[in-house]
């Protein structure tokens, strides 16, 4: 029989998929140590209650929407807080074009931040991720025609966001 | 890429500039730093472990104070009714008998002595079920005096773990608990304490020591999932 995950295995097998879901999902990158920490605290809390039948990465990718989310919505509370906004400038490019890069980011940021938890997840996983749809599906538990429908409307709202700035600072 | 899945943004002709130039401005994830995970998960079980110790310990001293004062107040009643009882005869041996109170009486103006238990399942608004309890976890906690200073003492540890990060400090004030209240009805969260104390402060061979002596006495308690936890990490 098994024996079911445990904190070390989870750590072992999925600490880098963790990293980065949670990166990708809107996490800073100096606070992305804090959420992993927070993650593995909603593990060590629930793991006696995981259900061996599902995937591993699906409980734990579940957490970490949860997780970014909360992270999220403190950061937009306390702006001041957030860490990791300014990024160092690379050797070799211009202020200028670091400025430009800057604001490029800040407006995906703000397109993807408008976005509700389960269509950002879809965005992300395909659009910056290269995932296919499939195995976003199983990622997030949904089914596969779920998941086009959210990858429409994010789009949607994304491009809406991009070419119309305004929009999202509702 | 399965048949129905569409053609990425950034791979679609018909992509407006500004768009893909936005998707193409987002940067890579930063890089998975093994030794931070592993410390951060390490820390995710001392909180993981923190939270319910913070509430469980006084919520247990409060029980046991409660289920003491119904002890008290059962063995007054007791002793109450059984002076106000009239006397009876018995009809079969003719002579006369004294009903005796369940409980012995105490004498009316000591300070009540509470015995109190840590195990729950003992704990019995029943004042007979208290005091067998009682005997086999000899713990004395009255009078209510230096159950506060117990429970004062352990908080004040916690408080050290968890608010200032002072490891050292809790260590020395479980200590300190352990001299003062040798047997104590919070054992268990004292040890569970030391043991995430031990951790925090880096001693892997000795957390581990008290870890698996815990877990070998408290594993079935409720911090018993969390200690197997916490001590996996040190592996």
């Amino acid at each position: 029989m098994s024996q079911g995950p445990t904190v070390e295995s989870l750590l072992r097998d999925h600490g880098p998929f963790v990293w980065r879901t949670l990166a990708r999902l809107g996490v800073r990158g100096p606070d992305v140590e804090d959420m992993f920490q927070e993650v593995f605290v909603v593990v060590h809390r629930r793991l006696d209650s995981f259900d061996r039948s599902a995937r591993e990465t699906t409980w734990l990718f579940g957490i970490c929407l949860r997780v970014a989310s909360d992270y999220r919505r403190r950061r937009r509370r306390k702006p001041e807080q957030s860490l990791g906004d300014d990024q160092p400038r690379s050797a070799g490019i211009s202020p200028e074009d670091h400025a430009i890069s800057s604001q490029l980011r800040a407006r995906v940021d703000a397109a993807l931040d408008a976005m509700d938890d389960d269509r950002r997840a879809v965005f992300v996983l395909f659009e910056l991720e290269g995932m296919d749809c499939a195995s976003i599906a199983e990622l997030v538990g949904a089914k596969v025609g779920t998941v086009y429908s959210r990858l429409r409307a994010a789009r949607a709202e994304f491009r809406k966001a991009i070419e119309d700035p305004k929009e999202v600072r509702r | 890429m399965t048949d129905r899945d569409p053609v990425r943004l950034v791979d679609d002709p018909s992509t407006p500039d500004a768009v893909r130039d936005a998707l193409s401005a987002v940067d890579a994830p930063p890089a998975y730093d093994a030794a931070a995970a592993a410390r951060a998960v390490e820390l995710a079980a001392v909180k993981a472990a923190g939270t319910a110790a913070a509430v469980a310990p006084w919520t247990k001293v409060a029980l046991v104070l409660v289920v003491g004062a119904t002890a008290v107040t059962a063995t007054y009643t007791a002793t109450r009714s059984a002076r106000q009882r009239p006397s009876v005869t018995s009809v079969d041996q003719g002579r006369r008998v004294e009903p005796r109170p369940s409980i012995e009486p105490q004498g009316e103006r000591s300070a009540p002595v509470v015995f109190a238990t840590s195990d729950a399942s003992a704990l019995s608004s029943d004042a007979s079920a208290v005091r067998i309890a009682a005997a086999s976890r000899p713990t004395r906690v009255g009078p209510s005096g230096s159950a506060a200073e117990e429970r004062d003492l352990l908080a004040e540890a916690q408080r050290a773990l968890e608010r200032e990060s002072d490891a050292r400090r809790a260590v020395a004030l479980v200590a300190q608990h352990r001299r003062r209240f040798s047997r104590s009805a919070l054992e268990e969260e004292r040890s569970y304490l030391e043991f995430r104390a031990r951790v925090r402060l880096g001693d892997a061979a000795e957390a581990r020591r008290v870890g698996s002596a815990f877990v070998a006495r408290f594993g079935g308690g409720i911090y018993g999932g969390p200690a197997r936890r916490l001590l996996e990490t040190l592996r």
